[in-house]
């Protein structure tokens, strides 16, 4: 092993309007040089991705989250955002109607997450520069007036997706608030896991003591 | 970064297009480990110390993935039964994979703790009312490599590779 202390685990969500590519966002940010085939898409659904992830020579370890579907449920909604670090609000560039129902996430936003969260907007171009919708300047400016990161980026070739995940979680990391605390508050007993809240949930708030402790794993 | 779509009237067909740049991206990218199937071993207990732990870093399978999943030491060998949902019709197993027997006890990677116990993984939606879910590369979806259940994970030791 490395010999270095586990990188810290931080929770990032995916949010924004269904089709507007937030799986495919979610996948290209690794740098995988192929797109998935037919054959390995699962149809029952990603629910998170586990990634690690080395920034500025830092390692990470993400999980990410898609809530694809799940605005239906508002009921869990509150436990998808609970404990996130980062969230990445993204629409498609070629769909003004996914830019319009921006300002319907930023509510939701304001009324789940605490202000240091690190928010991204991502255009996602999806590869239809031609069926432009929305501008970038108005992504921009909309970004610049909800006070967070933007990036246009194409999911289906990889062009800038990783450099917004990467910008995300370097902010992530200056904002020693976010992620710093993180290991107090959570108990170390397996019995007290909030699972009941997301039903058949797997539990990812025993990470920190799980992960800090064991460099060996005997 | 140069924006690839303001163009398109002059540039080669979408694939192509991806591809090329994929291949330029790719000369700054990481090496892909190269892992080795089960198979290739002389005998199944040379993927194993002792202790039954592995011994080589856990790859996806997929030739030009090989997404770390886990490092060397963290699961331990198991045999159980195989586990109904694993290749169920929600997430039928692609021809790449091999089939499980579900008459004779598989061999797992058993793994307990936190998901972080991973490097990288990709967990699907629960399969159907079980609370099971099933366990994918998170880089390229490849799966299912296994499935978990609470803060169990068992991953198939035929559906990895073994980094050399």
């Amino acid at each position: 092993m490395a010999g270095s202390e586990a990188p810290p685990n931080l929770k990032l969500l995916l949010i924004g309007n269904s089709s507007v590519g937030k799986s495919s966002l979610l996948m290209r940010f690794t740098d995988a040089q192929f797109l998935p085939e037919d054959e390995s898409s699962a149809t029952i659904g990603v629910d998170f991705r586990v990634c690690k992830m080395e920034i500025g020579g830092r390692r990470v370890k993400l999980s990410i989250w898609d809530t694809a579907g799940q605005e239906r449920f508002r009921t869990i909604t509150s436990s998808y955002y609970r404990g996130a670090q980062g969230i990445i609000v993204a629409y498609d560039i070629s769909n003004r109607e996914t830019f319009d129902a921006l300002p319907r996430w930023f509510t939701e936003l304001d009324t789940y997450v605490t202000p240091s969260v690190v928010k991204m907007l991502v255009g996602n171009k999806l590869d239809k520069e031609f069926s432009r919708a929305v501008s970038e300047d108005e992504g921009r400016k909309f970004a610049q007036r909800n006070g967070c990161l933007f990036l246009e980026a194409s999911a289906k070739t990889n062009v800038g997706v990783r450099e917004a995940f990467q910008e995300l979680v370097e902010k992530i990391l200056d904002t020693p608030e976010l992620w710093a605390p993180a290991a107090p508050r959570i108990t170390s007993t397996a019995t007290a896991k909030p699972q009941q809240s997301m039903p058949g949930s797997i539990d990812l708030s025993a990470n920190a003591q799980d992960n800090a402790s064991s460099g060996c794993s005997c | 970064m140069a924006d690839s779509g303001s163009n398109n009237q002059l540039n080669p067909p979408p694939e192509l297009q991806a591809q090329i740049l994929n291949a330029f991206a790719a000369s700054s990218r990481r090496v892909r480990p190269i892992g080795s199937l089960l198979d290739s071993f002389q005998n199944d207990s040379d993927v194993l110390d002792a202790n039954f732990k592995n011994i080589h870093d856990l790859l996806c399978p997929k030739v030009g993935c090989g997404s770390l999943i886990l490092l060397k030491g963290v699961a331990s060998q198991r045999e159980e039964a195989t586990i109904d949902p694993i290749d169920s019709p929600v997430h039928p197993r692609p021809a790449s994979l091999p089939a499980l027997d579900s008459n004779v006890p598989t061999k797992w990677w058993y793994i307990q703790g936190s998901p972080m116990s991973f490097e990288n993984i990709g967990f699907t939606k629960d399969v159907g009312n079980t609370g099971k879910k099933l366990l994918i590369c998170s880089e390229c979806d490849l799966g299912p490599l296994g499935w978990a259940q609470g803060n169990e994970y068992w991953l198939a030791v035929d559906r990895v590779a073994y980094k050399a």
